[in-house]
């Protein structure tokens, strides 16, 4: 083999093992969401069992908890976090990009502050808050923490920049008014920005576990990953099979949502490591 | 259709002065031309005039009712931006009828399901596509109306942003270099429809280019800028005959106005510096002071070719540039600073070799007099269509 044939050979290897590397939870999540208790526990590694143990396994997570109402939470606290992020986001990241007033640098910058704070430095402070206002533990308390994204702002402000202010003049002109203008104008012209945004949300919120953990008690307000948690914790003990059945329920409607829209998806993610 | 008066303009970004006490009266149905060099301040004065920036002094007047404090919309007029700014996302029948829905449609009507509700809605909605054909057939964009401006080559687009721009019948439309994306051809196209358009629906244009032959060809009148001014105003050929400016002689024209250094003696009359016949004085005279240092602007048309010994100008051939149907030459002359350049018929110009001695005469009548600060001044004598060296 020449030198020519080896240098592409090698970087797929490299780039295999690293997704194997990835992968392989993932794929063993799977295969042991199949397996029967005594193929879980064997000491030699099997990749695929040899008595399915399907039916069972889902079953018994189905049954033993309710991962439909933890689905079901999961969708309303993603969907309304997204739709008020892009509520606050849009308007803030118009002002920013297009109205000159005094402070605007100042506020951007401020802006940009906002996305260094981690959301663990504030989570005592919020909680705190929370419970003083008596919203703890409820769909409020999942929802409120995150409608402000900055760094939707910022994404939003940076494309907003790129749009033509005669656009927004000759908006103006017709007529629309300041709002109108963030939501007939700048909107349709960002759906690529809005998307990649959303995606980052959605699955940024979907899979968090920190302040759901703080924020909620009730099980009925539990999203998917507190769910899985509390699976464990509770109803199976060392029951895996039906608890990686659980935690493949949970994650699927994640893996689906991607492979339809894996273009988009792609594009986003392109677009955002443009800006 | 109405006027529109500026009254004394002024404005500033931070500390930079951008206008500079700008008054211009534009009759109602006219087609004027604010021209100039990029950075002179002609989009900063149109977007005043919009509504869409606000003037730190002075007042706009349309109608002869001040807009100061009304916004751009009820201001009634339309524009049309040099990126067309058309709405990506809509398509062109969509963009064109936005300026009416936004105008006749309430609040409740505009809504996306909820306003199908509204009585009379449909009706109006008939009226407004009723009213885009129409403009679209004057543009002849109808097979265009179901497409995205993203389908659109430039001079649709083009056309397009002026037919959103006509849809309302406004009182006035703005222009700003609305041509200046358009290829050469197409340019000298749209120049033509521009003006027939004009002359159609005859109402008031206020159109920004620094294109000066877009102005010359379409205004019925021209305001040069220069530097946040309006230097002069006045017909096409009125700028070109009549420059009150320095600045305006140099800059309308091309190739430019050759500029030629002279001092005034006892008499007013110009004496051009090292020239040729020892440095005679022209036979015209001029309201200057002796000893006063003058520039006798001469367009190069006006020029030509003579034999040495007799013009009151000789220099050598530098260069020559054969346009077809006539000749650039251009002259150098002893102690001028740049060559002159004489336009010549072709014939006039063969056998000439560069680096030959050439002379150049002129008619007096064609001399326009500059003072040292650049303003015009007048001829106090000159002879009727009388040729320099004669
Ligand atoms: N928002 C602004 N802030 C600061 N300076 C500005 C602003 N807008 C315009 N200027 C300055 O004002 C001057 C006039 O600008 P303007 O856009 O009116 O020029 P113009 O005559 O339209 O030029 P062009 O032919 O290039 O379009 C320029 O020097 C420009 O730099
Ligand atoms: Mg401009």
């Amino acid at each position: 083999m020449t030198a020519r044939h080896l240098l592409p050979a090698l970087r797929h290897a490299a780039l295999l093992s690293a997704g194997f590397v990835v992968l392989l939870p993932f794929f063993w999540m799977i295969a042991t969401s199949l397996k029967p208790p005594a193929e879980i526990f064997l000491s030699e590694i099997r990749w695929w069992p040899e008595t399915l143990h399907v039916r069972e396994n889902y079953a018994a997570a189905l049954e033993k908890a309710p991962l439909g109402r933890y689905l079901l939470n999961g969708l309303i606290v993603t969907v309304s976090i997204f739709v008020l992020q892009v509520m606050v986001a849009l308007p803030a990241a118009y002002a920013l990009a297009k109205l000159r007033f005094p402070g605007r640098g100042m506020l951007f910058v401020l802006v940009l502050f906002g996305i260094l704070i981690p959301p663990q430095a504030i989570a005592v402070p919020l909680f705190l808050l929370f419970h003083q206002l008596g919203l703890l533990d409820s769909y409020a308390a999942l929802v409120l923490p995150f409608t402000i994204s900055v760094f939707g702002i910022f994404l939003m402000r940076q494309f907003f920049m790129t749009v033509p202010d005669d656009l927004v003049d000759a908006a103006r002109m017709d007529g629309i008014s300041e709002f109108g203008i963030v939501w007939t104008v700048m909107l349709p012209t960002a759906i690529p920005a809005v998307t990649a945004f959303g995606i980052f949300s959605v699955v940024s919120h979907w899979n968090d576990y920190f302040w759901p953990l703080i924020a909620v008690n009730s099980e009925t307000l539990f999203t998917p990953p507190l769910g899985v948690a509390a699976f464990r914790n509770e109803e199976a003990g060392t029951d895996y099979g039906p608890l990686m059945a659980a935690a493949t329920i949970v994650i699927a409607p994640l893996v689906i949502a991607f492979l339809l829209a894996q273009r988009r998806f792609i594009e986003g993610i392109a677009l955002t490591g443009m800006k | 259709m109405s006027g529109i008066s500026l009254r004394s303009i002024g404005k500033r970004f931070g500390e930079t002065p951008v206008l500079r006490g700008v008054s211009l009266e534009i009759r109602a149905g006219e087609f004027v031309s604010l021209l100039g060099p990029s950075g002179c301040g002609k989009s900063t004065l149109l977007r005043i005039v919009a509504g869409l920036d606000s003037q730190d002094e002075g007042e706009v007047l349309i109608g002869g009712r001040d807009v100061s404090e009304v916004r751009p919309s009820a201001r009634d007029l339309a524009m049309v931006f040099q990126s067309y700014a058309l709405y990506p996302h809509l398509t062109v029948e969509a963009n064109m009828m936005t300026p009416l829905r936004m105008r006749d449609l309430g609040a409740f009507e505009r809504l996306p399901l909820l306003g199908a509700l509204a009585p009379g809605r449909a009706a109006k909605l008939a009226a407004m596509r009723a009213r885009v054909r129409e403009v679209a057939e004057t543009l002849r964009i109808e097979p265009l109306l179901a497409r995205k401006p993203g389908q659109l080559s430039g001079g649709q687009r083009q056309r397009v942003a002026l037919g959103r721009a006509m849809v309302r019948k406004p009182v006035a439309f703005l222009m700003d270099e609305p041509l200046s994306n358009l290829d050469a051809a197409l340019r000298v196209h749209m120049r033509t429809e521009l003006a027939d358009l004009h002359r159609q629906i005859g109402a008031t244009f206020l159109y920004v280019t620094h294109d000066q032959v877009e102005a010359m060809t379409m205004s019925s009148r021209i305001a040069v800028m220069l530097e946040g001014s309006i230097v002069q105003v006045g017909a096409p050929a009125e700028i070109y005959d009549d420059p009150r400016d320095v600045r305006v002689a140099e800059f309308i024209g091309s190739p430019k106005i050759n500029l030629i250094d002279a001092v005034t003696d006892g008499a007013g009359q110009p004496r051009i510096d090292g020239a040729g016949r020892g440095g005679q004085a022209l036979d015209c005279a001029f309201a200057a002071r002796p000893g006063a240092a003058l520039r006798l602007g001469v367009r190069p048309e006006h020029l030509r070719l003579a034999d040495p010994a007799l013009a009151p100008l000789v220099g050598r051939l530098r260069h020559r540039e054969e346009l077809g149907a006539e000749t650039l030459c251009h002259v150098e002359v002893q102690g001028g600073a740049a060559p002159l350049v004489a336009r010549v018929s072709p014939a006039a110009a063969r056998g000439l070799r560069i680096n030959a001695p050439v002379g150049l005469v002129f008619d007096l009548s064609d001399i326009r007099a500059f003072d040292a600060a650049g303003l015009r001044i007048e001829a106090v004598s000159s002879p009727a269509r009388a040729a320099a060296h004669v």
